[in-house]
């Protein structure tokens, strides 16, 4: 089971890098959810993402031209997206069988402080 | 004595103190001042007089989250958007400082959050770092059945909303029969199909029904639902579709598609409900 979701983020991170808008949508629950914390940052989403076009979009947006690494946060594999070096968002997941359910992104810089030093 | 007296007991417990506070709060940032004041508290304190170190300051660490977590609600329901846990590099050591990986993803943060603080504090201390119930009890300062009480709930609130999906075949029984009571507002049904911690979103697309913030609850989504039901299924057509070979159904009025309907759920119910409104994205959409 693990092994499968390890397979799946993979499989999702290498589609954000690529920019492989088919590949990230065939890889999303039509009921996919992602959550965006900026910490208060008006720009960034404050609403929940919702829907396989509209996560994709912004995973691929947050991951556009970027450097993108699987890595251990929290335990289990979750996206590491770096520009100029700088670690820029972290993202983790829910997967249930072959898709990705829940997106969480942390753009807050709060909260990348310790990614940064 | 120097201020440094008690400092090889304390860095021998480092880890596994931060790993308790960051699982208490969610927050590397809050769990470095929490081990903070440990030390500053520990340095002074007359060692002598403590029996087992790592008890004594697991004990304080676990305390001082307590109150950390209680002053940090508060602050949580002012945050903009949505709060998330701050992502930690586990690379190094994939448990946090304890001897299982137990309550540090996301997705059980995020849940841990909705369990009061010495809720938490028991389930991490068990599941994470298998205390014996009578050592909680003592650290929590509660009597040991309840700290029974209060894992074996806290556990209960884990497991249920990390329940395995149901089966595609009974998803597309599931959106069926959530279709057929939400067009005629039947709330009861609409209940009987919901998991209790039931979410509705919506993507906008400027609509009046799609709600742009999610509607939480068994009762109250089944209540947004019925309420709209009496205008908004008028001669709407309702047509079976995949997305990622999961259930969905599309809606159209007068030949257009308008809108797709899918959701999750478990073995405790329909527990998400997702719609789209927005006319141009339907395109990924196939029959």
């Amino acid at each position: 089971m693990t092994e499968e979701r390890d397979t799946l983020i993979r499989e999702i991170g290498r589609a954000c890098e690529l920019g492989d808008v088919s590949a990230t949508h065939r890889l999303l629950h039509p009921a996919v959810v992602a959550l965006v914390d900026s910490g208060g940052d008006l720009i960034a989403e404050t609403e929940p993402v919702v829907g396989v076009i509209d996560v994709a979009q912004q995973l691929l947006e947050l991951c556009r031209g970027a450097s993108v690494t699987v890595g251990e946060v929290n335990g289990v594999l979750a996206l590491i997206v770096r520009r100029a070096l700088r670690v820029t968002s972290v993202v983790a997941f829910d997967t249930a069988a072959e898709h990705v359910t829940r997106v969480w992104i942390t753009l807050n810089p709060l909260k990348l402080r310790r990614w940064n030093s | 004595m120097t201020s440094t007296a008690g400092l090889d007991e304390f860095i021998a417990v480092r880890a596994r103190l931060f790993g308790i506070a960051y699982r208490m709060l969610g927050s590397a940032t809050e769990a470095d001042d929490v081990l903070q004041e440990v030390w500053l508290r520990w340095s002074e304190y007359d060692h002598s007089s403590v029996r087992a170190p790592d008890a004594f300051l697991a004990t304080m660490t676990t305390r001082l989250s307590i109150n950390a977590a209680t002053t940090a609600r508060a602050r949580y329901e002012t945050y903009i958007g949505p709060w998330l846990p701050e992502p930690i590099d586990t690379s190094d050591d994939p448990a946090l400082g304890a001897e299982r990986g137990e309550a540090l993803e996301v997705a059980v943060l995020l849940l841990m959050e909705k369990l009061t603080p010495v809720e938490r504090a028991a389930y991490v201390l068990r599941e994470a770092f298998v205390y014996e119930y009578a050592a909680i009890a003592e650290i929590v300062q509660l009597k040991e059945p309840a700290v029974r009480q209060l894992v074996s709930r806290a556990r209960k609130h884990v497991r249920e909303a990390r329940r395995a999906p149901v089966s595609s075949g009974e998803q597309r029984r599931l959106l069926e029969a959530f279709l057929t009571a939400a067009q005629v507002g039947d709330m009861q049904s609409l209940e009987r199909l919901f998991a209790e911690d039931v979410v509705s979103y919506s993507d906008g697309g400027g609509r009046s029904v799609a709600a742009r913030i999610p509607v939480v609850g068994r009762s109250r989504v089944a209540k947004f639902i019925a309420a709209f039901s009496s205008h908004f299924w008028v001669g709407v057509t309702l047509r079976q579709a995949q997305i990622n070979g999961q259930a969905a159904t599309v809606l159209s009025k007068n030949g257009d598609d308008f809108a797709v309907v899918s959701l999750s759920a478990s073995a405790e119910g329909v527990d998400q409900i997702t719609w789209m409104m927005n006319p141009q994205k339907l395109g990924a959409i196939s029959g």
